[in-house]
């Protein structure tokens, strides 16, 4: 399966090119996928998308494909088409006031 | 005007953009003149009226010392007084400057951008948010509301009302006890539409009790005034909870019970007692003489007071903590730390609880509903202290008890619900529930919001909000900081600065060390006005005024009152933009072509817009400001309403359902009155500080109140014995105001707005009389600042009251930088964490001044 992964937002200083590929398994999970990108580009970007516990950041929203999802551990093709993009944002804590 | 001379004559709806209130206009325009603004009477936001300020707008509009066209500095040198030697440059060379510098820094480190923004530029704030989200930066701040900022106030505005703000429910509420806040006076949120409603319900016998140091523009319309000392307002609250619940025996148990975090058990270590396989708290059925999860359908009753053995430990309710809490804190205890007597904090307390009313309901749109016709407000007066967060707390918690949050008569959250137009159900947001059964917002301005409570992260950011996530406004660190960034575990220096109007050096704290912070800085400023903080600026940009420029966010969460109808406007150019002057957002779409960012800035704005097919944004074409306006328009409201039909109709309104507006009682999430997770996250904040190597005191991480000491308070230095505080004033804003001519004149009429307001026995006793002037001296800064006594008997008189923010020194505004324009209160604090509150970074805005008649009286 092909993936097209993109990182929006306050990742910029951790993955200089928005976009990769990856050419993986029908049930590569987005944990493993999000591994695979913390290999790349370093584990700073598994503690920026990632809570200590292993979950999904607040600030962080994952698309697959058009459908938001918070699942970190169901196959990413579950339910969507085999060759698919997976959209990475990290919204930014701004100051209101 | 002759008639035969009259090509045009237009009467164009649109909405001011001079504070946050957003109220709506009408703009009568004759031969492409602005001859006039008058309120729009069709929405419900400010019911046809405005402020001085509104009005006004025409002024700033012509004002001959507007920024026209694009400036760069040809000084290097930076400074407070420092000329920045401006030369005209063509718009082309300011945008290829900036792109190059964008650029640079995006392939450097992207954090090392920082936007700032202020409230009359919030329409175009939230856009430039998109625009840095995109580029990659989390550092943002909203500096022109500086010390002004609620912050510690919208904390609790989202853990227990799910908004940014607050107001009593102006339909039904008989008393509302006030600790300082501008509502209905003249400030603060749906400033003049919130006058008028506040006007009706006083003529139909609401109380108004005004707890403040000064007979400010609120307290001098309310029915008693209590000076009080400043800082004090916790331990007045405090007294009232001690009567409330010791005394008199008062609270609304069944609310208590069901809508609170009240019944559930809280150990000996001060959190809550789990239950062994879900993990949730747990609450004591004194039924069934058994403790169970707080949702379970087998709960017969809840147990509010008591001690309770579980599994071998003790336990008692968060009420019962609580209670137990409050005990010290009778009304003799606060009297000699308020200054009000003991039988008036008593009486008042009486007062409050008999008109609570609790156990009464009232019918409204056929629902019967608890009416509880008491509200408590406060805002940055009560707030902006040293001990906000527990301040905070203890005002919150007179609501709670007795059940008057979000309730017919109560205080109401603005607008904590919200289930959409008819005809699209958007927008949309509800208050839900997290494990622990408490709220969390529907919907939040900024973000995040602040609970489910964040990891504690290292200092990611400029302003601390990663090691502190309890801050949801201006960041009081955000200065200190930048003057140090390594100190902090910061990784990188702020190099370049998008200003979006905010006038930071005079709305933050001594503009010396502000000054300090950003003078290394690139700085872009998108100005109206070559104001004090433009002196730091590279470049200036001509920004077109919101009568001059179209945006898609004129309205937010707190712009629509509480009650009545909700009202979603459009701000349309009534004018071609003057000049050089251009719509900030045109700019930022400018600049995203330029870095290459088109495909990520869409991409933000469909996520954060919710644009959905067919209105969500192609990055394979570009599209044009008033397209992204127009799709935002209609993704919300439908084909038909689109941004045509707002221009033509200017505003879109439908009547709020009872289930908005009083959305708590059919809510099932529950609000603390126990703060259980403040004194965990307290710890982590701690121990990440601790590995830093920033000295922290997270000791207010504490789940009651109580009132601790500011530092004005503890300031014994001979000579200085006065608190200085600041007030707003209904005809300025923050410091941007201040060049206009109308309301310098109206300003001129009241000897307070740019006089020092000082009690006139204690005046008397330093020599001083009406009208002289007067030098004041900071303990914390040392700097003195001069202005005309204002003698009164309504003001405490160990206080003096400085208004608004006036003071100026730019040349470049040539009526506001006259002495006797008012004083820059900020002169007088001091810039440092020791001088913030750390829970939630707030600036306390409470000094110890020397007072003293001046030599030279011209």
């Amino acid at each position: 399966m092909r993936i097209e992964v993109s990182f929006y937002g306050f990742v910029r200083d951790l993955v200089n090119t928005s976009k990769f590929v990856i050419d993986t398994s029908d049930k590569t999970t987005l944990r493993e996928l999000l591994d695979l990108a913390a290999q790349r580009h370093g584990e700073k970007l598994r503690e920026r998308l990632l809570s200590a516990k292993g979950d999904l950041a607040p600030n962080v929203q994952i698309f697959v494909g058009e459908h938001a999802t918070t699942s970190l551990d169901e196959p990413i093709d579950h339910g969507h088409d085999l060759c698919t993009g997976v959209k990475v944002f990290v919204l930014s804590a701004t100051a209101g006031g | 005007m002759q008639t035969e001379n009259v090509q045009e004559d237009l009467w164009i709806p649109t909405t001011c953009g001079l504070c946050y209130s957003v109220c709506a206009l009408k703009v009568h325009r004759v031969n492409g003149t602005v001859i006039k603004i008058e309120g729009n009477p069709e929405s419900s936001t400010n019911r046809g009226r405005l402020c001085p300020r509104g009005v006004s707008g025409i002024m700033a509009l012509y004002d001959p010392n507007r920024v026209n066209v694009p400036l760069k500095r040809t000084n290097p040198k930076k400074g407070l007084d420092v000329d920045p030697g401006w030369k005209e440059i063509t718009w082309e060379e300011a945008i290829d400057t900036i792109a190059a510098r964008l650029r640079k820094i995006r392939h450097d480190d992207p954090r090392k951008l920082l936007m700032t923004g202020t409230v009359t530029t919030q329409d175009e704030v939230p856009f430039a948010r998109f625009f840095t989200m995109a580029f990659g930066t989390p550092n943002g701040w909203n500096s022109g509301a500086g010390n002004h900022c609620g912050t510690a106030e919208h904390l609790y505005g989202a853990l227990l009302h799910a908004s940014w703000a607050k107001q009593p429910d102006s339909d039904h509420c008989r008393y509302l006890l006030n600790f300082g806040s501008g509502v209905g006076s003249g400030s603060y949120y749906t400033v003049t539409g919130m006058a008028q409603r506040i006007a009706e319900a006083r003529l139909r016998g609401m109380k108004h009790v005004a707890v403040d140091p000064f007979l400010s523009p609120s307290a001098e319309k309310a029915d008693e005034w209590i000076p009080i000392r400043p800082g004090t307002d916790a331990a007045f609250a405090l007294a009232m909870l001690h009567v409330l619940v010791h005394e008199l025996k008062v609270c609304d148990a069944d609310y208590l019970k069901h809508h609170t975090n009240g019944p559930y058990l809280i150990g000996d270590d001060g959190l809550y007692l789990r239950d062994e396989t879900e993990k949730v708290p747990l609450i004591w059925d004194p039924v069934d003489g058994a403790a169970k999860p707080f949702h379970s359908p087998e709960i017969k009753d809840f147990a509010l007071e008591g001690v309770y053995a579980v599994d071998g430990a003790s336990a008692r309710p968060a009420f019962t903590v609580l209670k137990e809490h409050l005990t010290p804190f009778t009304p003799e205890w606060a009297e000699p730390i308020t200054t009000v007597s003991a039988a008036t904090i008593r009486r008042v307390a009486k007062e409050f609880a008999e008109e609570a009313r609790i156990g009464s309901t009232v019918v409204i749109d056929g629902k019967v509903l608890p009416y509880r016709p008491v509200a408590v407000m406060y805002f940055k007066g009560a707030q902006g202290h040293k001990n906000a967060l527990l301040s905070c707390m203890a005002l919150e918690l007179l609501t709670e008890i007795v059940g008057s949050s979000n309730v017919p008569g109560g205080l109401l959250g603005m607008n904590s619900c919200s289930l959409g137009y008819p005809e699209t159900g958007q927008p949309s947001w509800i208050p839900k529930a997290d494990r622990d059964g408490l709220m969390i917002t529907g919907y939040w301005p900024t973000f995040p919001p602040p609970y489910p409570p964040k990891e504690v992260r290292a200092t990611e950011t400029i302003d601390l909000r990663g090691l502190i996530p309890t801050c949801p406004g201006s960041s009081g660190a955000l200065p200190v900081v930048m003057a140090d960034p390594k100190r902090f575990g910061v990784p990188y220096q702020i190099e370049m600065n998008l200003q979006l109007g905010s006038n930071y050096l005079m709305t933050f704290a001594n503009p010396e060390a502000v000054a300090r912070a950003f003078q290394d800085v690139f700085q872009v400023s998108f100005a109206l006005f070559l104001d004090e903080s433009t002196y730091l600026s590279d470049i200036v940009l001509p920004a077109a005024s919101y009568l001059e420029r179209l945006s898609h966010t004129a309205d937010w969460m707190s712009s629509n009152s509480a009650v009545g109808e909700w009202c979603y406007h459009v701000r349309q150019p009534v004018v071609d933009p003057i000049a050089e002057r251009r719509s900030v957002c045109e700019v930022l779409l400018e600049l995203v072509e330029r870095l290459e960012m088109r495909e990520e800035f869409y991409a933000f704005i469909n996520l954060l817009l919710k644009l959905k097919e067919p209105y969500a944004l192609d990055p394979t074409r570009r599209y044009s400001w008033s397209e992204i306006v127009d799709h935002r328009y209609k993704s919300l409201f439908g084909e038909a309403r689109g941004l045509e039909w707002f221009k033509k109709h200017g505003v879109l309104k439908w009547p709020k359902q009872a289930e908005e507006v009083y959305w708590k009682p059919s809510s099932t999430a529950r609000v603390p009155i126990y703060f259980e997770w403040f004194k965990s996250l307290g710890e982590k904040v701690k121990a990440q500080a601790d590995e830093i190597g920033i000295p922290l005191d997270t000791s207010a991480f504490q789940p009651l109140p109580e009132w601790r000491p500011c530092r004005a308070h503890e300031e014994n230095s001979p000579g200085y014995d006065f608190h200085a505080i600041y007030y707003k004033l209904p005809m300025q804003t923050f410091s941007g105001t201040y060049d206009n001519p109308w309301l310098d004149e109206v300003c001129q009429t009241n000897p307070f707005a740019y006089g020092v307001a000082i009690n006139a026995a204690a005046a008397r006793l330093k020599g001083i009389e009406e009208g002289d002037w007067i030098e004041i001296t900071s303990v914390s800064t040392g700097h003195t600042i001069r202005g005309r006594a204002a003698l009164t008997e309504g003001i405490h008189p160990e206080v003096i009251a400085i208004a608004g923010c006036g003071g100026h020194w730019s040349k470049y505004l040539p009526i506001a930088n006259q002495e006797g324009k008012g004083l820059c209160f900020e002169w007088l604090m001091p810039v440092g964490l020791d001088n913030v509150d750390i829970p939630s970074l707030t600036q306390d805005s409470c000094v110890k001044v020397r007072v003293a008649k001046a030599k030279e009286q011209t």
